[in-house]
């Protein structure tokens, strides 16, 4: 079998890479760590990136200033949130024994045992617990991160709660979080620190992430080499197109009466990379760079327009 | 690819070097907050609301087999559930269920840790916290049972009292690699041990291995990491008979000795013919009751029949009972017909002899087949073994069967009835003879 078939960027799903905004999201929450908040609220356009950060987040440990335990959780959106549902939902993340029926308080004490055991295996004293999609939580599910929050405090740890909040996720201009409908104990808690998470803004990030995405490594050689090594051996790189690619895109927004300087999404910025390395340079064995026409096919295949479109106000769209 | 698996809280077994079946299920027990139904949905096992828990997982394969899979228990881990590889001893698992209690170290418990170490007797400390071992409640001292329907509230006594620290527990204990190296040390020298010792226990027992205590010898290392080992009970009694020297006046050849046991064998004789030493040591044992007894309590009759054989004569003073002679106490003494001695077994408590029988199987002597060397080198040992067990039961026995007659004998001080059984360590290294030593220990009542 070819080696090219076993090549991550040709699976699904494609693998992660480091960009600017994600340091900084990073940078954030050790930051709130370290000045002993207990959660970041974090929020950002749809398909910028913020799973994506998530998930790279709790893989890597290189970016932790503390020994920290990372987990996971994915609300649900029940017609009443209860105490149950809610530890419930925490221990089938946690992929633990779900009863039909059980005591709450045992839920409690047993999700929070499994995370007590966790940061103690991996030598932690903070356990991270992301929430992605937090603007489903209801009011109640606030009070039982309390609850949770309290519960690992007296445990001897430290609770830190990541909410990822989705900011268009209503289509409406109404925050998904209102620290108006909520008490001090939650909002101090959880979202004292506030996040905006953007995508791609301007030529510096959109060439560091060039230059991440074409430097991961498979089996010792670079993206780039796997695929366009001819180029690369006479001196190509993919950074070196940052500059047409950020015009390229600018010029597309411009011509659908889009906001040019608009940062660039991380899942179409992913799949302009994945077409421009493996559509167009790969099957072209006199490849030396990419022309303004791949650029712009890329920019058109990623799908950056009719998102952007789609975040339009109603009534600006028609 | 294989199946996602469940998890479980406190299930991080790496951590827990030496954890017993046990302690593997208090973990998941409270750290999950199991209810006793859960123990089917969540471990597969079924579990009666009367069952101790701790005898259930030490001596039911089927249980603990159902637990190793649930839990996705390493091989190493589950290797140390097993009570016997803790013996350093060969013997019948049975034997180990006698007098089978929850044995715990107080600060061990407390981080959620139980090993099967704990239970063996030799040892009185934790070797990592230097804790005397319990087998009651810390506060209130009542014996501490893991009852199948304890719940999350298994390890907590009646009165009370957690003996389980969650906060500990979730930590696991503090220096894995120390108890790895111990329980390895330890496994490997009970191992070494199992090669050459075996034990010979009464069946049906009415007393535990803990009958052994003082004939175990610890390794260096367990006796250098602190006052661990267990002292011996006081009512415990330890001999370690020796083969009659060659060429002694008056003695039997061993194998002469040997020959005449050889009908213990067949349990359902009543009399044996007792070889010379053992005769003497009866005859003497019957003499010196029957002058000890108080006046008016055998017949003259009797009381020539108990001092004959000793060549003794009844003293001037002596008082004869008035009444008929009692045939059960006259078959008591040694029956002399000629130059030989026959001994009445009837007065032997029979898990006693039992431990004769199967001490003379071990020797594995066959009728009208020549001694093999090692059958030969071991003979004398097992012959004064076997003597020293017949003996001291015929001195218990006789003084019982006079006690349903006499009944002032239970006011008689040290010739009080009492029953005690033998508990035999048999170590042979290779190329020397057998030693063998017999710890008596004493009944806790006096059967009928």
């Amino acid at each position: 079998m070819d080696d090219r078939v076993q090549h991550p960027l040709l699976k699904i799903p494609r693998p992660l890479f480091w960009v600017p905004p994600i340091t900084a999201l990073g940078k954030a929450i050790n930051l709130g760590i370290e000045f002993n908040r207990h959660g970041i609220i974090a929020s950002g356009l749809g398909r910028i990136g913020k799973s994506m950060a998530l998930v790279l987040l709790s893989q890597d440990r290189e970016w932790r200033t503390y020994g920290c335990y990372w987990h996971s959780v994915l609300p649900g959106k029940p017609t009443a949130s209860s105490e149950s549902y809610f530890f419930n939902t925490l221990k089938l993340s946690m992929q633990l024994k779900v009863r039909e029926q059980t005591q709450s308080v045992f839920s409690i004490e047993h999700a929070v045992n499994y995370l007590s055991e966790q940061a103690a295996v991996a030598g932690a004293q903070v356990i991270i617990l992301s929430i992605d999609d937090a603007n489903r939580l209801q009011g109640g599910d606030y009070d039982h991160l309390v609850t949770l929050d309290n519960h690992i405090t007296a445990m001897g740890f430290r609770l830190f709660v990541v909410l990822i909040v989705q900011s268009d996720a209503d289509q409406s201009d109404v925050p998904s979080f209102d620290k108006e409908q909520y008490p001090s104990q939650i909002t101090g808690r959880f979202t004292a620190d506030e996040y905006t998470y953007l995508g791609l803004s301007g030529l510096s990030e959109i060439k560091v992430a060039l230059r991440a995405f074409g430097d991961q490594v498979h089996n010792g050689r670079t993206f780039l080499q796997e695929f366009a090594g001819n180029a690369v051996q006479n001196g190509w790189h993919i950074d070196q197109h940052a500059e047409e690619f950020v015009a390229e895109a600018a010029k597309l927004r411009a011509e659908n009466g889009l906001d040019p300087d608009a940062p660039f999404p991380m899942q179409c910025f992913d799949t302009a990379c994945y077409y421009l390395l493996v559509r167009d340079a790969a099957g072209n064995p006199d490849f030396n760079g990419f022309s303004r026409e791949a650029l712009r096919k890329a920019i058109e295949i990623s799908g950056l327009i009719p998102i952007e479109l789609s975040r339009l106000p109603k009534d600006v769209k028609k | 690819m294989s199946p996602a698996r469940r998890h479980f809280v406190g299930a991080a077994f790496d951590r827990l070097p030496g954890l017993s079946a046990t302690g593997a299920l208090l973990r998941i027990t409270r750290l999950n907050r199991y209810v006793p139904r859960d123990y089917r949905f969540a471990l597969g096992i079924t579990v009666r609301r009367q069952d101790d828990l701790h005898a259930l997982m030490t001596f039911s394969d089927k249980r603990k087999e159902q637990l190793a899979a649930a839990l996705d228990v390493p091989t190493a881990i589950r290797a140390h559930w097993d009570l016997p590889v803790w013996m350093p001893f060969a013997c019948d698992t049975a034997v180990l269920e006698l007098e089978y209690t929850f044995r715990y170290c107080p600060e061990c418990l407390r981080a959620g840790y139980h090993s099967l170490i704990q239970q063996v007797p030799w040892l009185a400390r934790c070797i990592w916290h230097g804790a005397k071992f319990r087998t009651g409640c810390r506060r209130c001292g009542a014996a501490l049972r893991l009852d199948g329907n304890s719940g999350p509230w298994l390890g907590v006594c009646k009165c009370g009292y957690d003996h389980f620290d969650d906060k500990l527990a979730l930590r696991g204990m503090v220096n894995p690699a120390h108890i790895n190296k111990v329980c390895a040390y330890y496994q490997a020298w009970a191992a070494l041990e199992r090669q050459e010792t075996s034990l010979i226990s009464p069946a049906p027992a009415m007393r535990s291995i803990s009958a052994l205590v003082g004939d175990i010898a610890l390794p260096q290392m367990l006796q250098a990491t602190g006052p661990t080992t267990a002292l011996a009970d006081e009512r415990i009694h330890r001999v370690r008979p020796l083969p009659e020297a060659r060429g002694r006046s008056g003695t039997e050849d061993s194998t002469a000795i040997a020959i005449k046991l050889d009908s213990l064998v067949d349990s359902r004789r009543a009399m044996i013919e007792a070889p010379g030493r053992l005769g003497h040591r009866i005859a003497a044992t019957a003499c010196q009751l029957a002058q000890q007894l108080p006046p008016g309590s055998l017949s003259d009759g009797e009381m020539t029949l108990f001092l004959e054989p000793a060549g003794a004569k009844a003293a001037r003073d002596f008082v004869p009972a008035k009444r008929h002679s009692i045939l059960e106490i006259r078959n008591l003494p040694l029956a002399q017909v000629g130059d030989r001695c026959y001994l009445d077994l009837h007065c032997l408590n029979r898990p006693t002899l039992g431990v004769a029988h199967r001490l003379f199987r071990w020797l594995g002597l066959e009728p009208g087949k020549a001694l093999t060397d090692e059958q030969a080198q071991d003979v004398p040992a097992c012959v004064a073994a076997v003597g020293e067990i017949l003996a001291r039961s015929y001195a218990e026995g006789i003084r019982v069967v006079l006690g349903r007659h006499l009944p002032d004998l239970y006011r008689a001080g040290r010739n009080r009835p009492h029953l005690s059984e033998p508990w035999v360590l048999l170590r042979r290294q290779a190329g020397l003879p057998v030693r063998i030593s017999v710890n008596w220990a004493r009944l806790p009542y006096t059967p009928e």
